[in-house]
């Protein structure tokens, strides 16, 4: 009875569950709909359609309790559904009887009625007695129901939100009228800065705001009833806003953040609280993000080297300012996975200036050295644009995205010489079968399969070696000896792979092969022995070759960075510029990732090339690496004397290291490599020595000049003092004597040049006075005796004209004034003199120990100069026999050479060790030039990687696919002149084509 | 011997350095003690110059002069920082000249080349060896050397036992690098001549095997340099260079085997040449050897020179033994030019016993060694020391047909073709009428790896004849015989390879295992080999 009971209430408690469920929901969602539409006035009507679907869930959720509470019901059920009839019903109102202690006439057979009502119900199935079908079809009711709700929630969120948020609404206190309240509403709207707008009022509006964020909105309205206090009540917020009352109008003001709504709320002087019953609307007008579009040479953009600029054009707009605008780049490195990206980094391209500016656009170069591009690395770049918005942060818009990779010779180059050392260990494994072939018994059975698997060696090698021919064309850093190697070595080996491809056949051929019929296979192996001996050690040195003649490349790079760090701290110690200061940062890293490259790139070359080329002490970096360091410091520190002692410490040891490599890669070429390319290599050797010893003697005449220049200034400037005070009243009397010159008698006859040698003679006196006063005693001889030229022309030309007049006479005016130049002239001319003796001499300043020096330094210069005298004339021989590229223009570079090495010579004769300096540093480069010229010639040009440094990538403009404007004009005028009828309309095309 | 050549040329040179530092001291003292001192100094009585100059110190605290000798004695005991405190006094005052300052120089890149050296001294106290890391593993080599030398060589043969002063400095140093900022050489210098060892200064300073890629003869070179210590001890430095060199290398062997012995091969093979009837070659005269050795025109006339002043001693030692040897130095310690003491020792004109010593060498019947082929100091170019030892070794290869070959062969090697290789290295072998030691000794190498032991002793054995002094040689023969079962054999091939190479771990390790347990070098040895190797034996 008990299990029946639970079932009948779990079967009415789901059935009555399932539709109060479906009642409520369907009416919820109906209120909820309806409440968004009837606005406040109906969340009355609203809450109390929800009171009652409350009521009506409570009554259905009661009912299987109340249905089923006692047992007779059941018992009933029972007796009807199971078939027992009345039996259920009997045995409950007698066991209650018994149980209630009434006199039965029969307890026994109560008890057995009992009994056998028991029995009978123990044998019914209680899921039978009890279907819960029923329930289950009126659950189908509450996923329609739930159906219904998503689907409202999915088409009409924002209604049901609405209508939610109108329920939950406060009433606000106060009789809500339909009536209006206030009339003729200005509106006044004080806009963000940002905007740059200018404040606008709205009059007799219906209240509604539009304006961007940030606004301050003031309102203005005219009550339409009397009124004692006022305020405004925004929509979901519970602070109202104070309204004044100014001669009888309301004012308010408010900032405009959220979109919303607001009521005037007025209280008559009776004390009655009146609300509008419409909400007057804000909308917040949308600030757009920036528009900025990017230009760049292509999508993708290639260069060469690390230190390329990019040319960027851009465009950017807003529409109320556009702020900063930044170039956001970051390395995308290509891996398996897909695109790996590093963290971006920024490059500001401009910067907030505070200007109203909706649009703007500029062309910029983007230097690559910001980016340290690694050979091979890709980076993708775009331009960000920020608004000036600050309500609450700025909006940024983003240009498309370019890419950028440094595509590298240098690392195809690496890749071939992998390759080929992998040929040369190749070569190696194959001599060793050779040679074992030799020794193969022709007597034994195998003979023929052994020398065919060496043969498929040889073949495989051969294929190896002609692949390798081919991809060498494409390695622009190979030297120029390489691919006539290999293809000579291939022919070579082809030929006699080639006789022994064709002995094999035969023999295969053959069923029974004897011992002398291996013959030709026998006599042919010491010829491939031979061959293979020879080609091992070709690759071998060819590839050694490289890597040392990579490394020398590499110890060249390395310098020129150090001469280039090298200036810009001098350009910093005279500027302190910021820019410059970013520049020595940028060319540190260079610097220190040139000297990493070194490291890994020698470690490669042990096994590879012989211990005697190697100067392991001479690449170990680790002293340069922390003299880098130190230089970082010392610049940190703003010590920049420091930061150039360091690097001038830093600066011997790379010459060391540059001198290493440069040393070995010429002992190895010398030793290993053809006559021809010998010659090319001597001849850039001793180039390579004069130049080395011609920077040793400007290295020392430096030392000696730095030692003795603050002597000499101090010296100068006594004697500058000494000559200012000696001179003065000469030099007033010239200036004065000067300004007594009547320019006015020089104009009739005289043209526009000669007054403009006596302003010039005026000038250089004024300034002569001047640089005499400041000391710079070789500025004021220089003035003085421009001064003194200008007047000898300037009379020149008036006794010219003097000569013209017929009738010259002592009072002719040219004649004074030709006398009076002459005067002034011979005055000037005095002090120009007084300063040349005023001025010391170019070595009374020198000890004896340095005069010494500078005849030794001397001495070395002549023979440097003979040596160079020697290696024109052996370059002159060299090039009647059309072994050097020493003709034109490298000649010329060794004339000028010597030139400036006489000159040098001279001056540190003359005890000058700075004008001497600048003649070492003039013949240095000269022969510096030269070396690089002779460097080519063994090396492509595309090797150069100083012409890579130059790189700049521009954006293709349309300009540049038109021919020149006075090309153009030509061939129009040309096309304007008759051609053959036959050939109107083509040459007509044709010059349309071309000037497209 | 090169490098011994030269380290008498650079001792010349540092003579003269000496003379300046004495003559600036003797000019820059106004009393007659400090240029006392300096005279000591100039004839090696160290001991006596330091007593003096305390003794000085005391009576003059402070006075400039008295602090310059103090100075120069200091740094000849090896105390660098006393010494530059006392220099430093004396620039405060004002009063140093160049040579005061040019002696601070020198003082302050020892300090600065020794700061961080450890300082060990033997069991028995008389040496006292400044090193730095794995130079440790010399230590006990250089005690037994030194010990055996100041045995034989201070004790016996020159009796000079008492003039040594105690202890006796040893400086070992890791780099040449070292050796350049210690004396007045430098880098480029010490390479090209092949100094590696000076005595000077009261102290013996040798550059540490390591420092070279192949190793050379270090502990000869040691007892080499304690030779010129003790002649100079003895001599009071009277003894020119061309005689200090012949005594210095009469006994440089002299710690391991009696006074002399053989004629260094290359020597033999110079003076031969020189005294062959129909040679262009003569001998050079002694007259010609002054003033230096080192100003002969050619480096072949400086090797024959310095061959020809070994055999004078022999000569000289022949005849009158070691009292005649020592009577010489005596007369010369008395103020005898050195060719009046040798013929009057000899007791002859000085023209009969040039003719004497010229009819004695001609019937020793020298002869030439046609295989010989020069070899010269492999430095190495690695900052920390390390040797490498690469397969392509044939940079001294002058025929370029056998460097070919050879190269070939080393290639082979690296692909461990070594039979191959072998083909190669007997195609260079044959190529040429000599023998080039890197080719014989990659060739034996190469059969030694195959297991073709008696080939392998075939060709390294002529060789190692010519090349006694390669450590490499010496190893590959250890190898050779200890496969053949021939343990003395292989103990002395290794023994010397480590008075060549100590840095290679091989024989240290074959030695622990060869070595009678019992035998103190047993031990040593192990603790070489586990020290190099890193692993326990």
């Amino acid at each position: 009875m008990k299990s029946v009971r639970r079932r009948l209430r779990a079967r009415q408690a789901a059935s009555d569950g399932a539709l109060a469920l479906s009642v409520g929901a369907t009416l919820a969602l109906c209120v909820l709909l309806a409440a968004a539409g009837l606005g406040p006035a109906g969340r009355t009507l609203a809450w109390a359609l929800l009171g009652g679907a409350g009521a009506q869930a409570a009554f259905f959720a009661l009912r299987p309790l109340w249905r089923w509470r006692t047992d007779d019901e059941v018992a009933r059920l029972v007796g009807e559904l199971g078939g027992l009839g009345d039996l259920p019903l009997t045995a409950v109102e007698l066991a209650r009887d018994l149980a209630s202690g009434q006199q039965l006439s029969s307890p026994a057979l109560v008890r057995a009625t009992i009994a056998h009502a028991e029995s009978a119900c123990a044998r019914l199935a209680p899921d039978k007695l009890v279907d819960l079908a029923p329930a289950r079809r009126r659950s189908l009711l509450v996923l329609g129901v739930a159906a219904a709700w998503a689907i409202s929630l999915v088409a009409m969120p924002g209604r049901i939100g609405q209508g939610w948020q109108t329920m939950q609404e406060k009433r606000a206190p106060g009789e809500i009228t339909s009536e209006p309240l206030v009339a003729d509403v200005d509106v006044e709207l004080a806009f963000p800065s940002y905007t740059k707008l200018s404040p606008r009022v709205l009059r007799g509006t219906s209240g509604d705001v539009l304006a961007p964020r940030g606004t301050i909105v003031t309102l203005h309205a005219r009550p339409l009833a009397p009124v004692k206090t006022a305020e405004l009540r925004f929509d979901g917020k519970d602070a109202p806003v104070a309204v004044a009352l100014e001669g009888g109008n309301l004012v308010a003001r408010f900032t405009a953040l959220d979109p919303g709504g607001y009521r005037f709320a007025l209280r008559s002087p009776a004390g009655t609280l009146s609300l509008e019953a419409e909400s007057h609307r804000v909308e917040i007008e949308p600030d757009r993000a920036p528009h900025i579009e990017l230009r760049a040479p292509s999508d993708e953009v290639e260069v060469k080297s690390a230190r390329a600029k990019i040319q960027l054009e851009y465009a950017a707009d807003d529409d109320y300012g556009v702020g900063s605008i930044d170039l956001v780049w970051r390395v995308v490195e290509k891996s398996a996975k897909g695109n790996k990206a590093e963290k971006s980094k920024v490059h500001k391209v401009h910067v907030a200036d505070g200007k109203d500016r909706k649009a703007l656009g500029d062309r910029f170069d983007w230097d690559l050295a910001d980016v340290d591009l690694a050979a091979g690395a890709r980076v993708e770049f775009f331009l960000e644009a920020a608004d000036l918005d600050d309500q609450p942060a700025p909006n940024v818009g983003r240009s498309k995205s370019y890419f950028v990779h440094r595509a590298s010779p240098e690392q195809k180059h690496d890749e071939m010489i992998e390759r080929e050392a992998e040929l040369a260990e190749a070569a190696v494994k194959l001599l060793a079968d050779r040679i074992d072939a030799e020794s193969i018994d022709d007597e034994t059975e195998t003979a023929l399969e052994a020398r065919a698997l060496i043969h498929i060696k040889t073949e495989t090698f051969v294929a190896q070696l002609q692949e390798l021919t081919k991809l060498v064309a494409g390695d622009a850093l190979a030297p120029v000896e390489l691919k006539p190697s290999l293809v000579e070595m291939l022919a070579r080996l082809g030929r006699i792979a080639g006789v022994e491809d064709e002995d094999l056949r035969e023999l295969r051929e053959r069923a029974q092969v004897s011992a002398r019929e291996l013959t030709s296979l026998r006599l042919l192996a010491p010829r491939f022995v031979v061959e293979m001996e020879n080609d091992t050690l070709r690759l071998a040195d060819l590839v050694a070759r490289q890597r040392l003649d990579e490394l020398a490349m590499l110890g060249n790079e390395i310098s020129k960075s150090r001469d280039r760090l090298k200036d810009l701290l001098e350009k910093y110690k005279a500027s302190r510029s910021d820019t410059v200061k970013k520049e020595i940062e940028r060319e540190l890293d260079e610097l220190q990732r040139r000297l990493a490259e070194l490291q890994q790139k020698a470690s490669k070359l042990e096994g590879e090339v012989p211990d005697e080329y190697l100067n392991r002490e001479a690449m170990d970096d680790k002293d340069m690496q922390s003299q880098l360091d130190a230089i970082r410091d010392k610049l940190q520190k703003g010590d920049v004397d420091g930061a150039l002692a360091e690097m001038r410490k830093m600066s011997q040891a790379l010459d060391g290291v540059r001198e290493a490599l440069d040393n070995e890669a010429k002992n190895f070429r010398d030793e290993r490599f053809s006559a021809e390319q010998k010659a090319l290599a001597e001849m850039e050797n001793e180039v390579a020595d004069l130049e080395h010893d011609e920077r040793e003697i400007a290295r020392e005449t430096d030392e000696l000049q730095q030692r003795t220049s603050p002597e000499q200034d101090r010296r100068n400037k006594e004697k500058a003092e000494a000559a200012a005070q000696r001179l003065k009243s000469q030099v007033q009397e010239l200036v004065k004597k000067l300004a007594e010159i009547d320019g006015r008698s020089l104009d009739s006859r005289l043209d526009r040049s000669a007054h403009e040698r006596l302003d010039k003679a005026r000038r250089d006196a004024g300034e002569l006075e001047r640089a005499l006063g400041q000391g710079e005693l070789g500025e004021a001889r220089s003035l003085a005796h421009d001064a003194v030229q200008q007047l000898d022309m300037l009379a020149e030309r008036l006794q010219a004209a003097e000569q013209m007049e017929l009738w010259a006479s002592a009072r002719s005016p040219v004649r004074r004034a030709r006398q009076e130049v002459r005067e002034v002239g011979e005055l000037a001319q005095k002090l120009a003199d007084a300063l040349d003796d005023a001025m010391p001499r170019s070595d009374e300043n020198l000890s004896r120990e340095d005069r010494e020096q500078l005849g030794k330094l001397q001495e070395r210069q002549r023979a440097v100069r003979r040596r160079l005298d020697e290696a024109m004339g052996k370059a002159q021989r060299r090039s009647q026999s059309g072994q050097s590229p020493m003709s034109g223009e490298g000649a010329q570079q060794m004339g000028e050479a010597g030139a400036h090495m006489d000159g040098a010579h001279q001056r540190l004769g003359d005890g000058e060790p700075r004008g001497a300096l600048t003649e070492e540093q003039a013949a240095i480069e000269q022969l510096g030039g030269l070396k690089k010229k002779l460097s080519d010639a063994r090396h492509p040009p595309q090797s150069s990687s100083a012409q890579m440094d130059k790189e700049r990538v521009e954006i293709p403009g349309a300009d540049q696919y038109k021919a020149p404007r006075e090309f153009r004009d030509q061939l129009m005028d040309a096309m304007k002149r008759p051609a053959p009828d036959a050939y109107r309309e083509r040459v007509k095309k044709f010059y349309e084509e071309i000037a497209r | 011997m090169t490098w011994r050549r030269w380290a008498r040329v650079m001792s010349s040179g540092l003579i003269v350095l000496s003379a300046w530092l004495i003559s600036s001291i003797a000019h820059a003292q106004a009393s007659s003690a400090p240029s006392h001192i300096a005279m000591l100094l100039e004839e090696w009585r160290v001991e006596e110059a330091a007593s003096e100059a305390d003794a000085l110190a005391k009576a003059h605290p402070g006075d400039p002069d008295t602090l310059i000798a103090r100075a120069a004695v200091r740094y000849q005991l090896g105390d660098y920082a006393g010494a530059l405190a006392d220099l430093d006094a004396v620039l405060k005052t004002g009063r140093a000249g160049e040579d005061v300052r040019g002696l601070r120089a020198l003082i302050a890149s020892t300090e600065s080349a020794v700061k961080g050296f450890a300082e060990a001294r033997s069991p028995d106290g008389h040496i006292v060896v400044r090193y730095t890391g794995r130079d440790k593993i010399l230590l006990p080599y250089v005690f037994e050397t030194i010990g055996a030398a100041r045995r034989e060589i201070a004790g016996r043969d020159f009796d000079a036992l008492a003039l040594l002063g105690d202890p006796i400095r040893v400086e070992i140093y890791p780099t040449v690098k070292h050796l350049s900022k210690v004396s007045t050489l430098t880098e480029h210098e010490i390479e090209t001549s092949g100094t590696i060892a000076l005595c000077k200064w009261n102290k013996l300073m040798i550059v540490s095997p390591r420092a070279l890629v192949l190793g050379y003869p270090w502990l000869d070179t040691l007892a080499h340099e304690f030779t010129h210590f003790v002649v100079s001890r003895a001599s009071r430095g009277t003894v020119p260079v061309w005689l200090q060199e012949g005594l210095a290398k009469f006994e440089e062997r002299r710690w391991r085997q009696p006074p002399g012995g053989a004629l260094p091969i290359t020597a033999e093979h110079l003076l031969a040449a020189a005294l062959a009837p129909k040679s262009t070659k003569r001998l050079i005269t002694f007259e010609e050897m002054y003033p230096s050795m080192a100003k002969l025109p050619s480096q072949a006339d400086t090797a024959l020179a310095f061959a020809e002043v070994y055999t004078v001693v022999e000569y000289l030692h022949e005849r009158k033994g070691w009292d005649g040897v020592r009577a010489v130095i005596d007369r010369m310690r008395a103020g005898q030019g050195d060719a009046g003491a040798v013929a009057a020792v000899l007791g002859e004109s000085y023209d009969d016993f040039v003719k004497g010593w010229k009819t004695w060498l001609r019937g020793r019947h020298l002869r030439e060694h046609r295989g010989l082929v020069p070899t010269s100091l492999k430095f190495s170019k690695a900052k920390d020391g390390k040797s490498v030892d690469s397969d392509d070794d044939t940079a001294d290869i002058t025929e370029e047909k056998v460097r070919r070959f050879a190269r070939l062969g080393g290639l082979l090697r690296t692909q461990k073709r070594l039979p191959e290789a072998a083909v190669e290295y007997e195609k260079a072998r044959a190529a040429s009428s000599e023998i080039h030691l890197p080719v014989a000794h990659k060739l034996a190498r190469t059969y030694i790896e195959m297991g073709a032991i008696d080939r392998a002793l075939a060709v390294a054995e002529p060789a190692f004849e010519l090349y006694p002094e390669s450590g490499g040689l010496a190893v590959t023969l250890g190898e050779a015989w200890q496969a053949r079962g021939d343990h003395v054999k292989a103990v002395a091939n290794f023994t010397s390879a480590i008075q060549v190479n100590p840095f290679d771990p091989l024989p240290h390790c074959r030695l622990a295992q060869l070595l009678e347990e019992g035998d103190a070098k047993k031990a040593s040895e192990r603790d070489a080999c586990t020290e190099l190797t890193g692993a326990p034996q």
